[in-house]
């Protein structure tokens, strides 16, 4: 039996605003604003009463504040909506093994092979609801022919919502949507489909596709002619946590100054410490990776007894690993640095009684991201690398 | 040397002097037994590794004064072996003969002159030297307390060790990892006002805890670079045992002033009841995973591994202070709890980020002092 509409995207209703809720029942029914605590954070989430103030997530607290003075101002909890997170992809892996989780509150499932057991995608997307409901919160389900029109219904279908987009149906739909639901279509994309005065997904589909690819480039062109079309064919993966974060660089010409080489350390430790802030984990193991310039290749590596996230930390180990290699005349072609043993971030850390002295390289780093965010990569780092080879 | 004795006297003594060869002698002497017969009619058995040396005797019939130096562990293995009855053992062209019924066995000894004078074999009292006694069973409690808090980490040496303070009829030990503290205070006999105190190896403290299972009175001997402890078991039981040790250099953290005063929340809640639950719950914190306390009229105990799983469990408490949650390593928090005597275990804390003290109710003898978890 061939199923037309098997994937459905899931989407939690004001996850960690209704993770609240459940842990503190008491607030049932008032404006909750999460993550707005403290002065420059930024809401992360907003239940359904307080979004009534025009309140959204991103919006910096203070405004948020403005919006809705009397709301109930909370702290993000992430190891709650950790634990809730996994509850609710068990509910999904329930009816198929094929979730491909997009974060802690969104997955797409396929459920094509699920249909005989549990009946019609829109069935299964029935009894997932009712399933999460259990858990005490809400979700929308979008249920559609490929893993593009299922977002949109769901963002159309929200909150609480469940809407299936038929495959016969699918250009009724999706054609009046203006173009920024096109996935790929940010400001200026639109900007330049406006200016050829294709304001709807309808007007981008009925355009050529070579008129397209001359005004947006051929890659994006090519995508967003099939999307509008209604076609999508990226299949729904199931998520596997990776196993390691790292960086590794071939240089041009071999190192075999120890200076360089430990700058280059340096540089790979920032780096690898940022991809992994940036994925929200932490590990334990830290593993460096030397290619001599005879291609022969050695790691080694060091399991820490808690884990870590900065580049500190991270380049003590790698550089303490490089200086026991103890090389006599070095010639480095390839130098990597990775981390193991991943679990989420950030670090819990067994606080000590005699290290009050020690630096604090959390808060440092802390402030490190939030400068990269603004101003990106380059703007701060440490100072090794100014002069450094780039 | 020649003597004759029973295989069980000489068995005890073996296994117990023993216990000082290191399995990763530094000189091959070391892997020796040295064993004396005395004119009075005592043989000596005893071993060091330099750092500790442990030393016992036993009465035998001793025909020939002298001494020997056997291979440690083969001679051991041999006694062990031996039927129980009387054992004769003699030195000749460098090889020591044991004899056990119709048995005879040869075995290699060791050159005597390479093996190291014993560092307690002069017994005299010497100046500024101090002695406390103290009985047995309670110094082995007090050792069970503080010496699991030692740090097992080399690259801070003076933290593998056993803090001993001596202090007006007061005997301290203490000893930290940098995550937790265990203080014990015991009082003891002997000793001078003026404080002394000396850091002493963590093994040398658990050897002496184990000569200590039969009870006995010790008296602890602090020389100039070196601590003696002698044994002296309960009527009608084996020989003296003495244990002598060097101390490790550097200085101990200032310990007092860690301890903190005047918190105001306070936990008081069943021993056993709040250590099998830390034990539980903490199955589901693996991979460094701490377990949460809410501290309140009830405790809530919980720990979440992501990808393994949760637990959570409430048990009755008496509080007083502000509710709130604190998170501890599960291990540090049931050796803290399993260290303390008495029924009632008190838990005070400041905030998140402050150590807390494990006590027992209305007892100050003993104090652990743990640091939190920062919850992220």
């Amino acid at each position: 039996m061939e199923v037309r509409e098997p994937i459905l995207h899931v989407d939690m209703d004001a996850f960690y605003a209704s993770v609240e809720v459940h842990k503190d029942p008491s607030l049932r029914g008032k404006p909750v604003i999460v993550g707005g605590r403290g002065g420059r954070g930024v809401v992360t989430s907003a239940s359904y009463e307080a979004r009534e103030f025009g309140v959204h997530s991103a919006m910096p607290a203070i405004t948020a504040r403005r919006l809705c003075p009397h709301a109930v101002f909370l702290s993000n909890d992430f190891e709650s909506y950790q634990i809730y997170s996994e509850r609710i992809r068990e509910v999904f892996l329930s009816f198929s093994p094929l979730v491909e989780p997009l974060s802690l509150d969104e997955a797409f499932i396929d459920v094509s092979g699920s249909v005989r057991l549990f009946g019609e995608p829109v069935a299964i997307g029935a009894q997932i609801k009712r399933a999460i409901a259990e858990l005490g919160l809400g979700c929308t389900v979008g249920v559609a022919p490929n893993k593009f029109l299922a977002k949109i219904a769901s963002t159309r279908a929200k909150p609480d919502g469940l809407l299936l987009v038929p495959a016969d149906e699918v250009e009724p739909f999706l054609h009046p949507l203006s173009v920024g639901a096109l996935w790929g279509v940010g400001e200026t994309t639109a900007e330049v489909l406006r200016r050829l005065g294709l304001r709807t997904v309808g007007d981008v589909a009925h355009v050529s596709r070579r008129t397209l690819e001359r005004a947006v480039g051929d890659s994006l062109g090519a995508h967003l002619h099939s999307l509008a079309s209604g076609l999508d064919d990226r299949a729904v993966v199931p998520h596997e946590s990776s196993k390691s974060v790292g960086s590794e660089e071939t240089f041009e010409s071999d190192l075999d100054a120890n200076d360089d080489i430990l700058r280059e350390i340096l540089r790979l430790s920032d780096r690898t410490a940022g991809r992994l802030r940036a994925k929200g984990m932490c590990g334990r193991t830290i593993t460096l990776k030397v290619r001599w310039s005879n291609f022969k290749t050695i790691t080694r590596a060091r399991t820490l007894t808690e884990a870590v996230d900065t580049a500190a930390e991270i380049y003590a180990v790698a550089r303490d690993l490089y200086t026991r290699l103890g090389p006599d005349r070095p010639r480095i072609r390839l130098l990597g640095v990775s981390l193991s043993g991943l679990g989420p971030g950030p670090p819990r850390r067994q606080l000590g009684l005699l290290a009050a002295a020690a630096p604090r390289w959390e808060e440092a780093t802390r402030a490190i991201d939030d400068i990269r965010d603004r101003f990106g990569d380059g703007s701060v780092g440490p100072a090794t690398l100014l002069d450094g080879p780039s | 040397m020649k003597f004759r004795c029973e295989r069980d006297d000489l068995l005890e003594a073996v296994q117990f002097a023993s216990r000082a060869i290191s399995n990763r002698a530094t000189l091959p002497v070391l892997s020796g037994l040295r064993i004396e017969a005395t004119e009075e009619g005592k043989v000596r058995v005893a071993a060091t590794d330099l750092e500790l040396t442990m030393e016992t005797a036993f009465r035998a019939g001793v025909d020939e004064p002298g001494k020997a130096i056997v291979p440690g562990r083969l001679f051991g293995e041999m006694t062990r072996s031996l039927s129980a009855g009387q054992v004769s053992l003699a030195t000749g062209d460098g090889e020591l003969e044991i004899g056990s019924g119709r048995g005879q066995f040869r075995v290699k000894a060791l050159a005597p002159d390479d093996y190291p004078a014993l560092p307690f074999e002069e017994r005299k009292e010497e100046e500024g030297s101090i002695s406390v006694q103290v009985d047995g069973s309670a110094l082995a409690i007090a050792l069970s307390q503080a010496v699991r808090s030692a740090s097992g980490d080399e690259s801070r040496q003076v933290l593998t060790g056993v803090l001993w303070e001596i202090e007006s009829g007061n005997l301290t030990l203490a000893a930290t990892d940098s995550y937790r503290l265990a203080v014990r205070t015991i009082a003891v006999e002997g000793g001078t006002a003026d404080a002394r105190n000396v850091v002493l190896p963590a093994r040398t403290l658990a050897e002496l805890a184990r000569a200590l299972q039969s009870g006995g009175l010790v008296r602890a001997e602090v020389k100039e670079n070196l601590i003696v402890f002698t044994v002296e078991p309960p009527e009608g039981s084996s020989e003296q045992l003495v244990i002598g040790s060097r101390f490790i250099e550097g200085e101990f953290p200032k310990y007092r002033q860690l301890i903190p005063e005047g918190y105001q929340n306070k936990l008081t809640v069943d021993r056993e009841a709040i250590l099998e639950v830390v034990k539980r719950v903490g199955l589901l914190a693996q991979n460094n995973m701490p377990v949460k306390m809410q501290l309140g009229d009830e405790l809530e105990i919980s720990a979440h591994t992501p990808d393994v799983g949760e637990g959570q469990e409430v048990i009755d408490a008496e509080y007083k202070g502000e509710p709130m949650v604190m998170a501890f390593n599960p291990q540090f928090f049931h050796d803290g709890g399993s260290a303390i005597q008495g029924e009632r275990l008190v838990l005070e804390t400041g905030d998140g980020l402050k150590p807390a003290i494990l006590r027992a109710e209305n007892d100050e003898s003993f104090t652990y002092l743990l640091m939190p978890v920062r919850l992220s």
